[in-house]
């Protein structure tokens, strides 16, 4: 445990950039986590007369058409969207290794079935797939994490399979065998965790591009609907004011936006480091 | 020429790494005179290889010389820069590596890659170059048709003679070795090795041999230089070093590797106390010897795969408390069968007896629900390879326990430390993982997880073919120990005949499946009927005859 902090220790010094994406990463998660007690304002209250109003020390920044604090909505939105994310990527990595890591192991039919069956998934263009999934199953935030969890699906298949496909024949899966293990539970006891750290990675670099996928869908009105404070949307709603001058109203969600992408995609290529233990001498 | 062809005077080479600065190399001394020879042994992180790549120039960036001097003809060239080198490289030092088919190029055929050697020293037409290369392939040995040849299609001792081909492609003065036959079958080395030496004496070269193999410097080199630690403990003439080892090191070093009449106990002999397993005196365990019935019966076994036939009708026995050895090169089979006894993989054919039962019966896939189980254990050839990496030692050793003997709790822990003394680790290894242990303590946790469990029948699948020679030593005398002391069968799977003759009674020699000889390890050593068993045990490098080289030196 000393040595996994001493480790960790030495990759966020002799990597500034992770260290930058892991406290953004974190920063992101307990603001959203705590939303509903830190939010100034409350973000689903209009009030009217307030209007459009530029950033300023009270509204940070700014209002919006109805008067609703942006800064309150993004830091409700990072709650929602991150949830999304979060449960999409779950879900997806659960199916996916389990799914991949037998692939990989038994090899033989059930391996070219599945491989087939990935790659027709992989030949559609995913968002169209993303929304006609959506459009079919209905607007619900479940469904939306159901169709980001489907269209991930085929990466978390193909790289827990490689992942394993490369272990399978090492001399501690013979080891565990003459140990007394089925094949069912060196899969689950030895290989699983053994991908977990190359996993993590993947997880990483996938929450942001999930992040992403949810909003795209809210922004074209599919999923999450207004009034419910989303990042899509509100981009989706602040993109007709900028030609008549009020930025704050699609600038901020856009940022933040970009800001969750950037933070995870880094963060992704630091945990390889941290969780590698060949990289620990 | 007068003087020595490679002068090297208090040669430092420091790494710098995150743990700060590792001196690899830490002062040696050496030359070389033309046309002779030297070995330079040593075991892993000795600094034998990088002295060898410090004088090519080959040197990963993070090193460094920090001292010293290299002086290749009274030139220096300790700082020589990329250019000079290029002009040295190849021409006048020529370096033969490890591993042969990685040195290769996969996808450029081995006569191309010669003409690449050749056009590098010459510019010569294409049509020259093709007749160097032709003639580099008849020196090697290797027929012309095998010109067009891609490294895939050849074996590894073939390979290696293609590499050989190209490191005299530039008719360099010198010529260095690093451990060129690792690898190779015995065999196989010896027709590497004797080509080598032929070369060498044909074209008036220098040799730096680098080896952990002491019979192999003592075979093939004038002069044996020690290396330990980064330091050259002894350097003498073969003949003189091996007769009368002056340094302990030296002397612990020629104790330690099996000759054809060594003990286990000898192996250890020259060892301090403290470094030999912490074994109990020795009990007197009654043999048994042909008392009681076979413990395992393996009829006329056979394996095949896709086109191969893998082990073809092998039949064999083996008594309680018995060990018999099963000797062969790569491809003979003998792994398969190892597996197969395990009830690792199935077989296409014949029965596996063991104890009255019929086992070959239980498929592979459900065996680990027999009681049985824990009857048979394997110990593997990598040590490294065989922890899983995400189990701390204990866990290592505590998983079949837990699984086989569904111990929990005090007395799981009990039953891991008992076996871990056993093998002599101490108990602060076992919160380790396996990137935190060296290869000898990791080749006990394989054994110790081996027996924690009490088999009755180990198989032993190379067990100490990754280890180096004094870990090798201390290894043989544990697992003998414990056959002694536990009454253990063992099937012993090695390649080093040295070996199974120390730890074996029986001898069986297979060769691409198939046993062609079979009897007590004394008589089959004494006098090998099949000219296969000849072959093998003529290959062995051993030290205690003169030095094939040492009439030219």
């Amino acid at each position: 445990m000393n040595a996994t902090l001493r480790h960790t220790g030495w990759v966020l010094r002799s990597n500034p950039v992770t260290t930058f994406a892991a406290g953004g990463a974190l920063a992101m998660v307990i603001v959203a986590i705590l939303s509903p007690w830190i939010a100034p304002f409350d973000p689903v209250a209009s009030n009217v007369p307030n209007a459009l109003q530029p950033p300023s020390l009270t509204h940070w920044a700014g209002t919006d058409q109805l008067g609703r604090d942006i800064f309150s909505r993004l830091i409700a939105a990072a709650k929602l969207d991150l949830a999304i994310a979060a449960s999409a990527v779950g879900l997806s990595f659960a199916v996916g290794a389990v799914i991949g890591s037998f692939c990989g192991y038994r090899g033989g039919r059930l391996d070219r079935a599945v491989g087939r069956i990935v790659d027709v998934l992989m030949a559609f263009p995913l968002f169209v797939l993303a929304m006609a999934l959506v459009a079919a199953l209905g607007n619900r935030v479940e469904n939306i994490i159901i169709a980001t969890a489907i269209i991930n699906l085929p990466f978390y298949i193909r790289f827990a399979r490689a992942e394993v496909n490369v272990r399978r024949n090492a001399g501690w899966v013979e080891a565990a065998r003459a140990g007394g293990d089925s094949h069912m539970s060196i899969v689950l006891h030895f290989l699983l965790p053994n991908i977990l750290p190359t996993m993590a990675v993947q997880i990483s670099l996938n929450l942001g591009w999930a992040i992403l996928n949810a909003a795209g869908l809210s922004f074209l009105g599919l999923g999450v609907q207004a009034p419910t404070p989303e990042w899509g949307i509100m981009v989706a709603e602040g993109a007709r004011f900028i030609s008549t001058g009020q930025w704050w109203l699609v600038t901020f969600p856009g940022l933040a936006l970009m800001l969750a992408v950037l933070c995870f995609n880094l963060l992704g290529d630091g945990l390889r480091d941290i969780l590698d233990p060949r990289m620990r001498t | 020429m007068s003087g020595p062809l490679l002068q090297v005077e208090d040669l430092h080479v420091s790494f710098s790494t995150r743990g700060g600065i590792v001196e690899a190399v830490r002062g040696i001394s050496f030359s070389v005179a033309p046309g002779k020879t030297l070995a330079i042994v040593g075991e892993s992180g000795s600094g034998k290889s990088v002295t060898a790549y410090a004088v090519t120039q080959l040197l990963d960036t993070s090193a460094r010389i920090a001292r010293g001097q290299i002086r290749f003809r009274g030139q220096d060239i300790t700082r020589a820069d990329a250019a000079q080198m290029q002009a040295l490289r190849g021409a006048a030092v020529s370096m033969v590596f490890q591993s042969p088919r990685s040195a290769l190029n996969p996808i450029r055929s081995i006569g191309r890659q010669i003409m690449d050697a050749v056009g590098a020293h010459h510019a010569l037409p294409k049509a020259a170059q093709r007749a160097r290369a032709l003639e580099l392939l008849q020196a090697v040995r290797i027929p012309e048709d095998r010109f067009d040849a891609y490294p895939g299609e050849l074996s590894g001792g073939m390979c290696q003679r293609v590499l050989i081909a190209m490191a005299i492609a530039g008719s360099p003065a010198l010529l260095i070795a690093d451990e060129p036959t690792t690898g190779l079958d015995v065999t196989t080395q010896k027709a590497v090795m004797d080509l080598l030496a032929r070369l060498i004496v044909e074209r008036n070269m220098s040799l730096i041999l680098i080896t952990h193999d002491l019979g192999l410097a003592a075979q093939y080199c004038a002069d044996v230089a020690v290396m330990q630690q980064g330091k050259m403990v002894e350097q003498a003439p073969a003949a003189a070093l091996f007769r009368n080892p002056q340094h302990e090191y030296t002397r612990k070093l020629v104790a330690a590797s099996p000759t054809f009449n060594s003990t286990v106990a000898d192996l250890v002999s020259a060892m301090p106390a403290t470094d030999r397993p912490g074994c109990r005196p020795e009990r007197s365990v009654e043999r048994r010897e042909g008392s009681t019935a076979p413990l395992l019966e393996a009829h006329n076994l056979i394996k095949r795969y896709a086109n191969a036939t893998a082990v073809g009708d092998v039949s064999f026995s083996l008594k309680r408390g018995e060990s018999l050895g099963v000797v062969g090169e790569s491809g003979s089979g003998k792994s398969t069968i190892s597996r197969m006894v395990c009830r690792l993989i199935d077989q296409d054919g014949g029965r596996i007896v063991f104890n009255g039962s019929d086992i070959g019966t239980i498929p592979a896939r459900d065996f680990h629900a027999s009681p049985l189980r824990r009857d048979i254990q394997i110990v593997f050839q990598d040590p490294h390879d065989s922890l899983n990496p995400r189990f701390s030692a204990f866990d290592c050793i505590a998983h079949p326990v837990r699984r086989l003997l569904k111990l929990t709790g005090t007395a799981l822990q009990r039953r891991v430390a008992e076996s871990a003394e056993r093998c002599g680790l101490s108990p602060d290894l076992l919160p380790r993982f396996p990137h935190q242990l060296s290869g000898g303590q990791k080749a006990r946790i394989g054994i110790a997880r081996a027996i924690a469990v009490e088999p009755r029948l180990l198989v032993l699948d190379e067990p100490t073919a990754a280890l180096d020679v004094s870990v090798q030593a201390i290894v043989l005398k544990l697992l003998d120990d414990l056959r002694r002391d536990e009454g253990l069968a063992f099937l012993f799977v090695s390649h080093d005949l040295n070996v199974v003759r120390m730890m074996c009674e029986h001898i069986i020699v297979m060769r691409q499946g198939q046993i062609v000889e079979s009897g007590a390890s004394k008589g089959l050593f004494a006098a090998p009927k099949a000219a296969y068993t000849r072959d093998l045990l003529a290959a062995i490098p051993h030290f205690e005859p003169e030095p094939v080289l040492a009439a030219e030196a």
